[in-house]
Parts: structure tokens; C-alpha cells; sequence
């Protein structure tokens, strides 16, 4: 079990829709459709599905890069879903802040290593320059870069030694969570493991809490203390890493878990990959609407009446089968 | 003697920049045989889409193929002109690209693009062609391939169009394939039925396959043989068994230890350094400088490939007889146990 402290981020029915066209040409895609979930402090949130899931979407909308269509979302216990005022703007990004999927896209090309991320903090009206200066040498240092790179700029450098720019930059103002959007998938193997290591390493130091948002299962199992499947905007499972892995619930985490190739060709010999379909997988019950129930301690399924009974029978079964084991 | 269909032999292949000749490909050698899968892994800049590119003939401008020869059939492919290339091009050798979306013409019907393709072969009706056009779509898995036909490519999905780039390579009916990240750019999902797709046109059209990619899930799944570039040459080669479950090459070694899987929990063995600059190719064993246990002469002297089995070969000064004896990374040995013992 994992230890629980306080909820740092509580997200409730968030709802994201964007639309497109005018009178009958109107379309509204639900990007979020009615999420909730806690974050603890501490943790690592780990935010899979595929492209177009939604996992984007629900990263942007906590840090207020869109406004949410409807829900709230406080982080320790403040609202900070509400309308924006300078004030609420300065406690966001005292408190959150994001690292970019695309470290070449996300910085700068006109401005020194040492502007990019000397910007916050003047931003967060940090007046004495040399304060500043002595802040950037010091998360610099902290994410394997030295003083000497603060004077170049971006092109000069690695794509895994700019993800360390855009990961200083994020962490320059000391907030408490961090959004990780694809902070790895940009990079070559050989370098994502540097930087996953990095990011765990000052979560360590530093008590960071990370959403880790991935399209890649293994890193996000490595990575995350718990995570949650993203299908078409809604979260249709949250359990425990381990739990998650071991032991899928919902018929659309089983398919992805077992679409994933492993570098292990006996493994692969004998993996078949599960196709969904929401018609076969699902039982239908009129009138009755799928919510978020908890299969065993802390392992969350949406489905409804029907399907929950299925689905703990299942579960019930696996643990007899772990037992004798 | 296996039925060999393709050879490509110290092939060396140069850039010409502003700042130099970079060095893209440094001598790469290996074999295709009828009816299997090579892959060639190796993260970007390594070399491995220059290589596949120089079997292809479209190498861009100002690219110089500084020795070897391209075998298939009995003839040297870069000794073809471009008038010659275009008899094997597509028709014995085809080409699927990594992104879909790129590889289609947005303007044009799907329909027309797969018929443009079965037009090369020679003279045809145009309700030959539809009709063939329409049984390729159906053979490679898009469903209601006949309204489908008359479709844009901004109306399909990922896969589908990644689907119908596939119609498009196999509509000369080539007896090698070659794949270049064909699934990057898919989901999970649609990726495991796009190499499903692969595997089912291999085996029903006997395809030999040449398959790129730097995703070791991915080659673990689908290839036979593989050949790990770095730095513009191969430096290991064998069976997919043995790439996996006996890797030699400190690289190999190394980017296996980095990757989790599913059950990994401690820390990464991360790789620490940047792959080298090919403007200045590295003396000796390229890899050497992101090596921790590198010889004074990886940095001298590069390494011959040492022969391990009969098709599995390392090109590492480690394997030399006379090389003192390193242990492989502790996560690597515990990797492989786990792999091992998945294997009953």
C-alpha cells in the first residue's frame, strides 16, 4: 500500500470542450469528459492513452492553459479553477509548473540558456539580478549542466541537454508540481534513460509531486507510483502501478497492456495483443450510468452495476490464482 | 549456401555540408535472405535510414557514396542509372515510409494513388485497375474498400493510412520490402495490428523483409535477424535470440540496460554522453568515449568483428583473446534471467 499524505491536487468532474464552426456547422469535441481524480503529495501521477485521449488536454487545464469548461480543480485546498486574477496567475506558477514534450519547439532559439530560465523569476518579481543569476547556477548544476552553458543557446546543445533546460526552467521557481508532458519521447534511447533518471532523482531531492503524461507503458510503469488509463477523454482506470500492471481490469486497459512489444523475443513469441470493442466488452444496462467504483483498495474501474460484479469476480479470481502461487 | 537476395557490401556513404564531409555510413556489410526479416536498430544519425536509402537509390544530392556495392540479382544496384533503378524501384524492391500523412499525395483520391502505382506494371483498363486497386485495399485490411476508394487521405485514420501506404508498396508485387519505422508514428494499438498486417503479407506473398527501427519492442516482435548500427556501422549482428539474450557489444549491452520493461524497478543504467559528431568520425571503437570500461585501444585502433557463433559476430575489442574479461551490467544479467525465464 502507499503511504497517502494530504491530496496536493483534487480535480473534480473537469470537463474541457472545445468547439469548432458556427450555427449548423458547430462541432464540440469533449476533450475531457467529466474526470476526477486526487493527486498526493509525494506521488507520481502517471497519465496514459493514446493520441487524442485527452492526456494533453487534462495537463493543460490544471496549470490553466485552457480555461476548464466545467469542474473544479484545487490544489491545497485553494481553488485555482476560477476566474483569473493576477494574483491566482502568480500562485500557479509559484506552484505548478510544466516541462514540454518537444525540447527544441519549447525554448527559445533567440535567447541564452541563462534568459530562458532566469525569465520566471523575474516574472515573480525576483528584482536583485544577482540573486537570480545565483538561483539559475544553482538548478543548473542540480540538472547536469554547469555554469559554463548558461551563456549559449539552445541550438548549441543535445536534444537530451535541452530537455535539461526545459526541466531547470521548470523547476527555477520551486513549485511543487510538476506536469511532465512526454518529457522522454522526443529523445533517442540511449538519452531517455538519462533523463528519466534525472527526473526521479530531484523528485527525490527536491519532494517534487509529477503528472507524467506518456504514450509509453513501460517508462510510465517504471516511473509512476500510480496511474491512470485515459480512453476518449474519460479515465476509465486508476490503480497502483504494480496493481495496474499486474492485474487490468477494464477491457480497454487489457487491449493496451497487451498491444505494448516488449524487447524480450520470448515474450513476443507468444504475446497475442487483445483488440476492444466497446460493443463486445461492455455490458449494456439502460437508464444505468458507468461511474468510477473501487474494485479492491485503491484500484478504480468506471463501469457500472453490472460490469462492477464482472469485474470483481475477476479480480477475486486473480488473487485465489496470486495466493496459490 | 542460404539463398542470399540481397547483399550490400562495405557500404560507405558521405554528406557534403558547409562544414565538411559528414560521415553518415562508415562500411556497413549484411545479407538479406529469402523469406526473413532483418532489422537494423540504431537511435537517429546512426546510420540506418542513409544505409536503406542507398539500396533504394534516393539518396539526396549531395550525398556521395564513397565504395561498396549493392547486390541483387547478380548486379551492383549503384552501378544502375536512374533509368534502370526505375525497372526495380517499387517493382522488386519496395518502400514503406515512417510517417503516412507525408508519403500520400493530400490532393489526390486513395484510389488514384494505388492505381498510379499498378499503372507502372504496364497498360491497364481503368476498371482493371479499380478493380485490382480495390482488392489490394481489401487484402491489406481496410474495410469497404470500394467506397473507400474514392476517398482523401486527411479522411483516414493513422492506420489506415499507414494501410494504404502499405496497397501502395506492394501494388508491383516486390519481392523485398522495406520498412523504415513504419509504426513510429502510430498508437500502441494500431501499431500491434499494423505489424500483424506485416507479418500476414509476409508469409502470404513471400516477402523478405528489411525492417528499421530504434524500438526494441518492436524488433523483438518481428525480426529474424538483427544488425545494431552505431555511428555509421554495424557493430553487432545475429539472430534475434542472440542479439537479445547474449548481447556482446558494450552498446548493445548498454541500450538493453536502459530501457525498461515491464518489470523493471531499480534505478536505469543510463548511457552517459552524446552520440559523436559524424562530421569528425571517431577513431577506433566509436562507441569507446561513452564506454566506462574502454580500453586504451578503442581509442586506437578500430575493432574487426570477433565471431562468437556462426551468425552472430561483434565488432568490440572485448572479444579479443587476449582482452581482459568484463562482467556485463548487473541490471543487463538480472534482464535477461527475467527474459529467460519468461521463456518456458
Amino acid at each position: 500500500m502507499i503511504e497517502r499524505g494530504t491530496p496536493l491536487l483534487e480535480v473534480e468532474h473537469l470537463k474541457m470542450s472545445f468547439a469548432s464552426g458556427k450555427g449548423k456547422k458547430k462541432v464540440v469535441v469533449n476533450a475531457i469528459d467529466d474526470n476526477s481524480f486526487q493527486i498526493y503529495e509525494g506521488e507520481t501521477f502517471g497519465l496514459v492513452g493514446e493520441s487524442g485521449c485527452g492526456k494533453t488536454t487534462t495537463g493543460r487545464a490544471i496549470i490553466r492553459l485552457y480555461d476548464p469548461t466545467g469542474g473544479t480543480i484545487r490544489f491545497s485546498g485553494r481553488e485555482i479553477s476560477g476566474p483569473m486574477t493576477r494574483e491566482l496567475r502568480h500562485y500557479l506558477s509559484d506552484n505548478i509548473a510544466m516541462v514540454f514534450q518537444d525540447p527544441v519547439d519549447s525554448l527559445n532559439p533567440r535567447m541564452t540558456v541563462m534568459e530562458i530560465v532566469e525569465e520566471s523569476l523575474k516574472y515573480r518579481g525576483i528584482k536583485d539580478a544577482r540573486e537570480r543569476k545565483e538561483r539559475v547556477y544553482d538548478i543548473l548544476d542540480k540538472v547536469g549542466l554547469t555554469r559554463e552553458h548558461a551563456s549559449r543557446y539552445p541550438h548549441e546543445f543535445s536534444g537530451g541537454q535541452r530537455q535539461r533546460i526545459g526541466i531547470a526552467r521548470a523547476l527555477v521557481v520551486k513549485p511543487k508540481l510538476i506536469i511532465a508532458d512526454e518529457p522522454v519521447s522526443a529523445l533517442d534511447v540511449s538519452i531517455q534513460a538519462q533523463i528519466i533518471n534525472l527526473l526521479n532523482e530531484l523528485k527525490e531531492e527536491l519532494g517534487l509531486t509529477i503528472i507524467f503524461i506518456a504514450h509509453d507503458l513501460s517508462v510510465v510503469k517504471y516511473f509512476s507510483t500510480r496511474v491512470a488509463v485515459m480512453y476518449r477523454g474519460k479515465i476509465v482506470e486508476t490503480a497502483p502501478s504494480q496493481e495496474l500492471y499486474r492485474n487490468p481490469i477494464h477491457p480497454y486497459t487489457i487491449s493496451l497492456l497487451s498491444s505494448v512489444p516488449q524487447p524480450n523475443p520470448a515474450y513476443e513469441r507468444v504475446r497475442k495483443s487483445i483488440s476492444y470493442d466497446i460493443a463486445r466488452d461492455h455490458i449494456e444496462v439502460p437508464g444505468e450510468e458507468r461511474i468510477m467504483r473501487e474494485i479492491c483498495p485503491d484500484h478504480f474501474v468506471y463501469c457500472n452495476g453490472a460490469e462492477f460484479e464482472r469485474y470483481q469476480e475477476k479480480r477475486a479470481q486473480r488473487k485465489g490464482e496470486e495466493s496459490h502461487v | 549456401m542460404d539463398d542470399i537476395i540481397l547483399s550490400v557490401e562495405d557500404l560507405a556513404v558521405s554528406f557534403r555540408s558547409d562544414n565538411g564531409m559528414v560521415r553518415a555510413v562508415r562500411g556497413v556489410s549484411f545479407d538479406l535472405k529469402r523469406g526473413e526479416t532483418v532489422a537494423i536498430v540504431g537511435e537517429s544519425g546512426s546510420g540506418k535510414s542513409v544505409s536503406i536509402k542507398s539500396i533504394m537509390g534516393i539518396l539526396s544530392k549531395n550525398a556521395v557514396i564513397d565504395s561498396g556495392r549493392i547486390l541483387y540479382g547478380g548486379e551492383n544496384l549503384l552501378e544502375k542509372s536512374e533509368k534502370e533503378y526505375h525497372k526495380i524501384r517499387g517493382a522488386k524492391i519496395g518502400l514503406i515510409f515512417q510517417d503516412p500523412l507525408s508519403a500520400l499525395n493530400p490532393l489526390m483520391k486513395i484510389g488514384h494513388q494505388i492505381t498510379e502505382a499498378l499503372c507502372l506494371n504496364g497498360p491497364m483498363k481503368k476498371e482493371e485497375a479499380r478493380r485490382r486497386a480495390v482488392e489490394l485495399m481489401e487484402s491489406v485490411g481496410i474495410p469497404d474498400a470500394e467506397r473507400r476508394f474514392d476517398q482523401f487521405p486527411f479522411q483516414f485514420s493513422g492506420g489506415m493510412r499507414q494501410r494504404v501506404v502499405i496497397a501502395i508498396a506492394l501494388a508491383r508485387d516486390p519481392e523485398i520490402l522495406i520498412c523504415d519505422e513504419p509504426t513510429t508514428a502510430l498508437d500502441v494499438t494500431v501499431q500491434a495490428r499494423i505489424l500483424d498486417l506485416i507479418r500476414e503479407i509476409k508469409a502470404t506473398r513471400n516477402l523478405s523483409i528489411i525492417f528499421i527501427t530504434h524500438d526494441l519492442g518492436v524488433v523483438a516482435s518481428i525480426a529474424d535477424r538483427i544488425n545494431v548500427m552505431y555511428a555509421g556501422k554495424i557493430v553487432e549482428t545475429g539472430t534475434t535470440e542472440e542479439i537479445f539474450f547474449d548481447p556482446r557489444h558494450p552498446y548493445t549491452q548498454a541500450l538493453l540496460a536502459s530501457m525498461p520493461d515491464l518489470e523493471t524497478s531499480e534505478r536505469l543504467a543510463s548511457i552517459p554522453g552524446v552520440p559523436p559528431n559524424m562530421l569528425y568520425p571517431p577513431k577506433g571503437d566509436a562507441f569507446a568515449p561513452r564506454n566506462p570500461n574502454a580500453m586504451k585501444i578503442d581509442f586506437q585502433e578500430e575493432p574487426p568483428f570477433f565471431k562468437i557463433s556462426d551468425t552472430h559476430y561483434a565488432a568490440t575489442w572485448t572479444l579479443h583473446p587476449y582482452a581482459p574479461k568484463f562482467e556485463a551490467p548487473a541490471v543487463l544479467k538480472e534482464r535477461i534471467a527475467r527474459m529467460r525465464r519468461n521463456e518456458i
